[in-house]
């Protein structure tokens, strides 16, 4: 169970006084649509009348099955997201229509009139580096794999910390070894030079006998898991390899300021 | 008798109260609290991946409201400016903005060529000013200010360029050659789309050999004396 702050007024809420508790989480349920909008699963227009439907729903069925599943092992608002993202899903797939190029149009030109792109594109600059932290994080075990490798492929610049995280056994010589082996020309190189160079000390270190092909293959298989995952509802984003790279340099860069 | 694994890839994904545990303790920093067996089956399954990920894009942007702009604040310019008012490093960004600005008109005032391209422009009562959002630039995009300069004639048509050939796609290194230039000193100036300068040389000859390539992008290339612009031209890195 994940430490948190468990939320009593929340937990006596949504035992004693339901309404009270979808009343006082509407913020959240207005925050969730608009995400949806944003992702173009609901027109703008639709909007007063998706949080109406949710908070129809809410109150006749779902606050009693979040009553008797609810078990304090997280807060009760983000079980309550979880419903509501549901929810969401449940109407989309009813109403089973998409924006017309008209009504995103019409969104576009709304945030264009607005005198702070600036700003929106700083703040979804932060909330992207976060999902993609979030995202290396789910790989649990093969985090430091995956962003070895995602630093191999687009040539990011490696540290020896890279390599003693793969585990926890990891000779410091080796990850030396391996450093010093991609120091000279490094962004020169070719993709296959640089699996044929980097594959014996993951077989060391992972104690395989896999073929730098092998390791190729599943680089580019996560590349396109993390592409996958990133660009999934509700995010509104339409990441690519070279706009994953652009992250992923800015994600590097701010992880070195902050070491 | 087979030994269960409950949240294992061949059994049942997660419940909405385990996306939910799961999300909690990554917006928390301690995905480490999380029960080994859901962390193993997420790390496998896809599936639940893409669900974690979804609650998490929507709990995130809920517990930073109050410091980000939701879809409300975006069409509420009265609500950005409070906020404006309260976020120091917000004007380190509008700093940014003005530092681009005074750089964008020095360098339309500096470039012979430009101002007066740009001017004629006006004349003909084309007006419109374009402010290129860097943010949203792929690498690879143009740079609609230097596409432009690019397009229009360089007041010395005298040099001839015999490397590289414009929209040249690098690999290894370039080779930057010309002829008839006439002059002692040439400045070499490599631009990313960006308008950013990456690399600067000062040259007697007139050839220079790139053999660092910078990251994959679309790069743009100027070629100065000491008083104006006598070439600009593009070229790409892949990779």
């Amino acid at each position: 169970m994940a430490g948190h702050d468990i939320d009593e007024s929340d937990i006596y809420l949504l035992y004693h006084k339901p309404h009270t508790l979808v009343e006082k989480h509407q913020e959240t349920i207005e925050i969730i649509v608009n995400k949806y909008i944003r992702s173009g699963l609901f027109s703008i227009h639709e909007r007063d009348d998706i949080i109406q439907t949710i908070n129809v729903q809410l109150l006749d069925t779902k606050i009693q099955k979040v009553q008797q599943h609810f078990d304090n092992s997280t807060k009760v608002v983000t079980y309550l997201s979880r419903v509501i993202q549901n929810l969401c899903l449940e109407i989309h797939r009813k109403n089973s229509r998409r924006p017309t190029i008209d009504e995103n149009q019409e969104l576009d030109s709304l945030e264009s009139e607005t005198s702070d792109r600036e700003y929106l594109s700083e703040m979804f600059i932060r909330s992207e580096l976060h999902r993609l932290h979030a995202t290396f994080l789910l790989y649990h075990t093969k985090q430091a794999k995956l962003e070895l490798c995602l630093k191999l492929y687009y040539r990011l610049p490696l540290n020896r910390d890279d390599i003693l995280t793969l585990g926890e056994n990891v000779d410091a010589a080796v990850a030396d070894a391996f450093v010093k082996e991609l120091r000279d020309h490094y962004e020169d190189l070719d993709d296959k030079e640089v699996y044929e160079k980097v594959t014996p000390y993951f077989n060391v270190i992972e104690n395989k006998q896999n073929t730098p092909d092998a390791l190729r293959k599943w680089t580019n298989g996560k590349i396109k898991e993390i592409i996958h995952l990133l660009n999934a509802p509700p995010a509104n984003a339409k990441y690519d390899k070279e706009t994953l790279q652009i992250l992923l340099t800015k994600y590097y860069e701010n992880e070195q300021k902050t070491n | 008798m087979t030994n269960h694994r409950p949240y294992s890839h061949t059994f049942d994904h997660l419940t909405d109260l385990q996306v939910a545990q799961y999300v909690e303790a990554l917006l928390t920093g301690q995905p480490s609290a999380i029960d080994s067996e859901i962390r193993h089956h997420v790390e496998e399954c896809l599936k639940c991946k893409s669900e974690v990920l979804g609650l998490y894009s929507l709990r995130y942007n809920s517990q930073t409201k109050s410091q980000e702009i939701s879809i409300d604040a975006a069409y509420d310019t009265s609500g950005f400016l409070k906020n404006f008012q309260r976020k120091s490093w917000l004007k380190m960004a509008a700093l940014f903005v003005i530092v681009i600005g005074i750089s964008a008109v020095s360098y339309y005032i500096s470039v012979p060529g430009i101002s007066q391209h740009k001017q004629s422009q006006s004349a003909a009562g084309d007006t419109a000013v374009t402010i290129t959002n860097y943010a949203s630039l792929s690498r690879f995009d143009e740079s609609p200010n230097l596409e432009d300069l690019l397009h229009s004639s360089m007041r010395s048509s005298t040099i001839k360029v015999l490397s590289p050939p414009d929209g040249f796609n690098a690999k290894n290194q370039i080779e930057f050659r010309w002829e008839n230039g006439n002059s002692a000193t040439y400045y070499l100036k490599i631009l990313n789309n960006r308008e950013e300068i990456v690399q600067q040389d000062t040259l007697q000859g007139t050839q220079f050999l790139l053999k660092k390539l910078p990251v994959p992008g679309l790069y743009y290339w100027k070629l100065e004396n000491q008083t104006e612009l006598l070439h600009l031209g593009k070229f790409i890195i892949r990779r």
